[in-house]
């Protein structure tokens, strides 16, 4: 999943979004957006970050740092595992599948795979509700 | 009965409306002062654990191990509705019940995990009064209980999830006053019960897991103006300050989250210590003073007087919170601790210092080598020992031998009960990790799996004979024992704890089962034990969450089993 695109974030996760529509297919190149090869829209970005914040930020940091490092993270790349790990909480971890939609799921996944420096690409909610 | 319609309600605004209408005053209730706190009636429960050395053990005489078999249900109370705890998404564990039923000639005082106390009739469980602390909305309780309450003249004092203490009337049960003792955003909260002697309020907070400096604070129990504050981790310029490297001081855990024990005689209140932030000790070579520690400090001022401390350099997230139980024996004023870590810990404190005396491991324990026979320092194994990319094993796991569930003593066999899990051990392995306020400061991760022997028993309850320090008896359990223990003069030990969610009564001479029964909830509260018009009641709260119900979680990853324990919530109350 290199490549931008509007299906990869479901319908209603788009209606979450912000100025959204009308974007060209294949992405932009989002203010604030990570480097590396895939551009995530800056209100995409900022759902997923303030959800990140809301949810994740007292574990793993607003740099991704803490608890279980995200911050140049390899597994990152698996973003089925990383779904997955969200909706069961393994270990210590709070699991969030009754807690939190698909779309509020995948705008998570799709934030910590593209923030600080990691470059992995969206997910969608569809792949979310696949792991359910 | 007071609690009429609202208790039916099941909403929370229901709950937070009808507070203030339910308040039935207690007319004849009785002061508690020094006196009473340092000698208590046979009949009373005043403290977390029953008296000011810590031996939960009850001097009452009618329930025997002859008669025990007859106990009954005397009453029995649901204690919520509850508040909604947070706005967070999920909480992080299940709200647990951990708190004693304090028992004050006939009046109960309880706590909840969404921070309510309510005042009860002790023989009739019915309802005087409720109080309910307001927590902040985006809170998020890593450890959402309550331990309890302590009495001081006609107040209660309650330390709470956003690290205050609050001050009740016990007569009406209105908020006297508040004091904040740190910021929660920054990572503080309480869980524990406050311990008063002479009228100083004493508290601390946890929060090492968030890179917190621990502390004990003093608050006037008239007023809530503070007396002082004593820091766990000294800076560089007190003593012990030269055990942190650069400003690791800053940020190094050492929290306080079980309520302290005080030795009269010496005057000192004893304290333990959590374990010190980050996890992995090469992130702040030393001893790093005084995490995982006993700290005897002076209640007017709040000077360290003396100190213990049980593994230098902590390593393996052994919280060593639990105060040494105190007891004279053979002349020799004693501090014993069956520590986190694994080892039994005998101290003399005659002379208000402690001394190491003797010590032994309890369950298996692959770290230390030895303790030393002067000191009782320990010598490490190097490949127990974790580091920033090096990872380790080790058993037990981070979990311990105990570990906050508290012992009882019965000072006239010498004999202590403690409830303990083994065949389980961890592994770390230390990552870098920036500090940020109010965020996790690990510095590794969390692992925890069953040995083989976890197919035999991973629970127990032991009995030790403290002049010799051997074993006398011990029962298993297949599940874990998260169960504190009360001791009786009738020669009955109790104790809930596992996850099958029994109460049960044992012979503390055989170890002998005498009586169990199966409850609406798993047990990880203390048992009490008090009497109204000649009477003897055994009381217990139903309420299982929180590391009890992680450990479990940890277990059935291990096995592959999936175990759903009951929650409960209930008071009950048995009599014969």
């Amino acid at each position: 999943m290199k490549t931008w695109s509007t299906a990869l974030i479901s319908a209603p996760a788009l209606a979450l979004s912000v100025g959204l529509a009308g974007l060209p297919r294949g992405g932009v190149a989002a203010e604030n957006a990570p480097s590396g090869d895939v551009a995530i829209p800056a209100e995409v970005h900022a759902q997923g970050e303030k959800l990140y914040k809301k949810n994740c930020r007292f574990c793993h940091g607003t740099k991704g740092t803490s608890g279980k490092r995200l911050s140049g993270n390899e597994k990152l790349v698996d973003a089925d595992y990383v779904a997955h790990v969200i909706l069961v909480g393994p270990g210590y971890m709070t699991p969030f599948a009754e807690h939190l939609s698909d779309e509020e799921i995948a705008l998570i996944v799709t934030y910590v795979r593209n923030a600080w420096g990691n470059a992995y690409g969206p997910v969608a909610a569809e792949d979310v509700a696949q792991l359910r | 009965m007071k609690r009429t319609s609202w208790l039916l309600a099941t909403s929370f605004v229901a709950l937070a409306a009808a507070l203030p209408v339910q308040a039935d005053n207690i007319a004849d209730y009785t002061p508690v002062t020094a006196e009473r706190l340092a000698a208590p009636e046979e009949g009373n429960w005043l403290l977390t654990r029953r008296t000011y050395d810590g031996q939960a053990h009850s001097p009452l005489t009618e329930i025997t191990t002859g008669n025990v078999a007859d106990l009954k249900v005397a009453w029995s109370l649901p204690t919520g509705p509850y508040a909604k705890l947070s706005d967070f998404a999920a909480l992080p564990a299940r709200p647990a019940h951990q708190a004693p039923a304090l028992v004050n000639n006939g009046v109960m005082f309880m706590t909840t995990p969404d921070q309510q106390i309510i005042a009860l009739d002790a023989a009739s469980g019915e309802e005087h009064w409720r109080f309910r602390h307001d927590l902040p909305s985006d809170i998020i309780p890593v450890h959402p209980t309550n331990r309890g309450v302590a009495l001081w003249e006609d107040k209660l004092f309650m330390a709470t999830l956003d690290a205050k203490v609050v001050a009740v009337s016990a007569v009406t049960g209105e908020k006297l006053w508040e004091a904040t003792m740190e910021n929660w955003e920054n990572g503080y909260y309480s869980t524990l019960a406050p311990l008063v002697v002479d009228g100083v309020v004493m508290a601390g907070t946890s929060g090492g897991e968030f890179g917190i400096r621990g502390f004990v604070q003093g608050f006037d129990a008239n007023t809530g103006e503070s007396l002082w504050k004593t820091y766990t981790i000294p800076s560089p310029k007190e003593p012990g300050g030269d055990t942190w490297p650069g400003d690791t001081w800053k940020t190094g855990g050492g929290s306080v989250w079980i309520t302290g024990n005080y030795d009269v005689k010496n005057g000192l209140a004893m304290w333990g210590v959590g374990n010190a932030a980050p996890w992995i000790g090469d992130m702040r070579p030393g001893d790093n003073l005084y995490t995982t520690s006993t700290i005897g400090l002076d209640p007017k001022t709040g000077e360290i007087k003396t100190h213990f401390q049980y593994h230098p350099n902590g390593n393996w997230d052994w919280d060593e919170v639990v105060p040494p139980t105190l007891m004279e024996l053979d002349g020799q004023d004693l501090a014993v601790r069956f520590a986190r870590n694994g080892w039994i810990y005998k101290l003399d404190r005659t002379d208000g210092h402690f001394s190491f005396v003797d010590g032994r491991p309890y369950v298996y324990q692959d770290v230390f080598t030895e303790l030393n026979s002067e000191t009782g320092r320990p010598s490490y194994r190097y490949e127990k020992v974790a580091g920033t990319g090096k990872r380790a094993s080790f058993c037990p796991s981070a979990w311990g031998g105990r570990d906050w569930p508290g012992d009882a003593y019965n000072p006239g066999t010498a004999t202590l009960f403690i409830s303990v899990n083994e065949n389980h051990c961890g592994s770390a392995e230390g990552a870098v990790v920036e500090y940020e306020p109010g965020v996790l400061y690990l510095g590794s991760g969390l692992e925890m799996y069953p040995t083989e022997d976890a197919k035999d028993h991973i629970g127990a309850l032991q009995a030790w004979d403290i002049r010799t320090l051997k074993k006398k008896w011990q029962v298993n359990f297949k599940m874990p024992n998260w169960g504190p223990v009360l001791s009786t003069e009738g020669g009955v030990v109790f104790v809930g704890g596992t996850g099958d969610a029994m109460f049960r009564a044992f012979d503390a001479e055989t170890g002998d089962m005498l009586w169990s029964r199966e409850m609406d909830g798993g047990i990880i509260a203390p048992p009490t034990s008090f009497e109204v018009d000649g009477k003897q009641y055994i009381a217990v709260t139903t309420g299982w969450g929180v590391d009890g119900d992680r450990f479990q979680g940890f277990i059935d990853a291990g096995m592959g089993t999936e175990t759903k324990i009951p929650q409960g919530g209930t008071i009950w109350v048995f009599a014969l």
